[in-house]
């Protein structure tokens, strides 16, 4: 076991640095996104745009807090969501929806995984458009910690790429799944601080709640270095265990099973 | 040709799990589970390949005879390392040209050239190798200007030429083929037919499975002939195509 655990991660990494294939292809379905409508992704990010400033407005008059430091947060924190709740729907389903390919040329399975995940990164570059937009309306301060939202990124995108291969099998094998990660992410969506501040629950039973919740922590740590706040080391600390376990468990899983999801579709 | 082609197989089986609605379902199996509802121990799998061995060298051109439903298709996959056999040993050296499925990773929205991107990476090919082709490929479809425009704008004919064109830019020391492409107009037809004896001429091993018996004793020095999953007969081409003629009762 210990050396198909070995080989697994070599054949992960062998493909991660080399983004000749994924890279292209990702860049690639983004400018065929762009061919089929002018503004290409930009209309997500329209309609995410839209929704921030009608939606953010009012729950800030709602729960009566400061606009100006309400809409930021709430801004990038949707931001971060849209690549962590789209990552996760495609991930499940990617092995089904590449199965063609799977089927017609050999590739290690990975490829396909860090395709879909590079598109989503472009994608989440294109929203990020909303932030800097927002940042010219409403400056918040800058400071230098900001450049920590890089590793908090990665520590995302690690967890995004080992849950993306472990769903991806489980849903190949179990077709059920796919829509309950659906309605799953749509109850999560609302028991994480994205729509809500998570100061307006400190002190409550209901805080415990948040701090075990991973989608919280993972969001904080882009979103917090992003607003110039300060981000606890605790928080850190479990960013990178929730990472560390995400990422063993998809490791597990692709060497016990890249070789039987062909079967499997 | 190259002369460190090989492919060993040894003992090779593959099984395919049936999966039925129910199988499926991981809620199915819950509710299984909680209500402590026993299924008939049923075991749906199906036997594809079974115990195959199999030593194909440079220079061999092998012919994978047999029925519908033979494993002949399963056993290219194998060769191409799509499938992992359940048991048993796969040794392949040498690079694996899989001519089957062309159409896999060509998007109807993309342009002719950036179809000869997409597959050029989907079948592994570096940048690098695929821009040095790119004039060499566009030529030998043919197509000029129209592979400035989207495929969907192509006739099934054009791109049929595009999907040859490409898939057999890349040069491999093996060669698998399902059944002969055949593309285009007379005029292409012929065109592709030279490049193909030409890929086939080239490669260290050549693997065909075909039903087209003249095909296959003219293109072929070696056969095995399939059943139900197991290899039957090997040997010489007009060996085994006589054995498979006489049992078909043909």
């Amino acid at each position: 076991m210990g050396s198909r655990i070995q080989l697994a991660t070599e054949e992960i990494l062998a493909q991660v640095t080399r983004p000749d294939r994924w890279g292209t292809l990702a860049v690639m379905d983004i400018s065929l996104r762009y061919r089929r409508t002018v503004i290409g992704p930009l209309w997500i990010t329209l309609t995410l745009g839209a929704t921030i400033v009608s939606v953010g407005s009012v729950y800030a008059t709602l729960f009566k807090q400061d606009i100006a430091g309400f809409l930021p947060l709430f801004a990038i924190g949707l931001v971060v969501w849209t690549l962590i709740a789209t990552t996760l729907q495609e991930g499940s389903s990617i092995f089904v929806t590449s199965g063609h390919l799977i089927k017609a040329v050999p590739a290690p399975l990975i490829v396909h995984v860090l395709q879909m995940i590079a598109r989503n990164v472009l994608i989440l570059a294109h929203h990020l458009v909303i932030v800097v937009l927002l940042y010219i309306v409403l400056p918040w301060p800058l400071h230098w910690t900001m450049l920590l939202a890089v590793p908090g990124l990665a520590i995302l995108l690690i967890t995004l790429l080992g849950a993306s291969v472990a769903l991806g099998m489980l849903c190949a094998r179990f077709r059920d799944i796919g829509s309950a990660i659906v309605s799953g992410l749509q109850f999560i969506f609302f028991l994480t601080p994205i729509i809500w501040n998570e100061d307006a629950v400190r002190g409550t039973a209901f805080h415990w709640l948040v701090r075990i919740n991973p989608f919280a922590t993972l969001i904080d740590l882009v979103r917090r270095p992003l607003l110039s706040q300060p981000t606890d080391p605790a928080q850190w600390l479990l960013g990178l265990v929730y990472a560390a376990v995400v990422a063993a468990i998809g490791i597990g899983c692709y060497a016990r099973y890249r070789h039987r999801v062909a079967y499997w579709l | 040709m190259s002369p460190i082609a090989s492919v060993v197989l040894r003992n090779v089986s593959v099984t395919f799990p049936m999966l039925s609605f129910r199988d499926r379902s991981l809620r199915s199996r819950f509710v299984n589970a909680v209500t402590l509802r026993r299924k008939p121990a049923v075991p749906h799998i199906v036997s594809a390949l079974n115990d195959i061995s199999l030593d194909i060298r440079a220079g061999d051109r092998l012919a994978i005879i047999g029925g519908n439903g033979a494993g002949k298709t399963t056993l290219l996959r194998v060769l191409a390392g799509i499938y992992h056999p359940t048991a048993g040993s796969v040794d392949v050296l040498g690079r694996c040209l899989s001519l089957f499925d062309l159409s896999a990773g060509i998007d109807e929205e993309a342009t002719g050239y950036e179809n000869i991107m997409r597959r050029g990476l989907v079948i592994g090919a570096r940048r690098s190798e695929i821009d040095a082709r790119r004039a060499a490929i566009a030529e030998f479809t043919e197509l000029g200007d129209r592979l400035d425009l989207p495929l969907r704008t192509y006739s099934s004919g054009m791109m049929l030429r595009l999907i040859f064109a490409v898939a057999t830019a890349i040069e491999g020391e093996i060669v698998l083929l399902d059944e002969w492409i055949g593309v285009g107009d007379q005029q292409f037809r012929k065109k592709a037919r030279e490049r193909l004896d030409q890929i086939v001429a080239r490669a260290g091993i050549l693997v065909l499975a075909s039903h087209d018996i003249d095909l296959i004793k003219n293109t072929c020095n070696r056969a095995i002939l399939l059943q139900q999953g197991r290899l039957v007969a090997a040997g010489t081409t007009d060996e085994i195509l006589s054995q498979y003629l006489e049992k078909t009762g043909k």
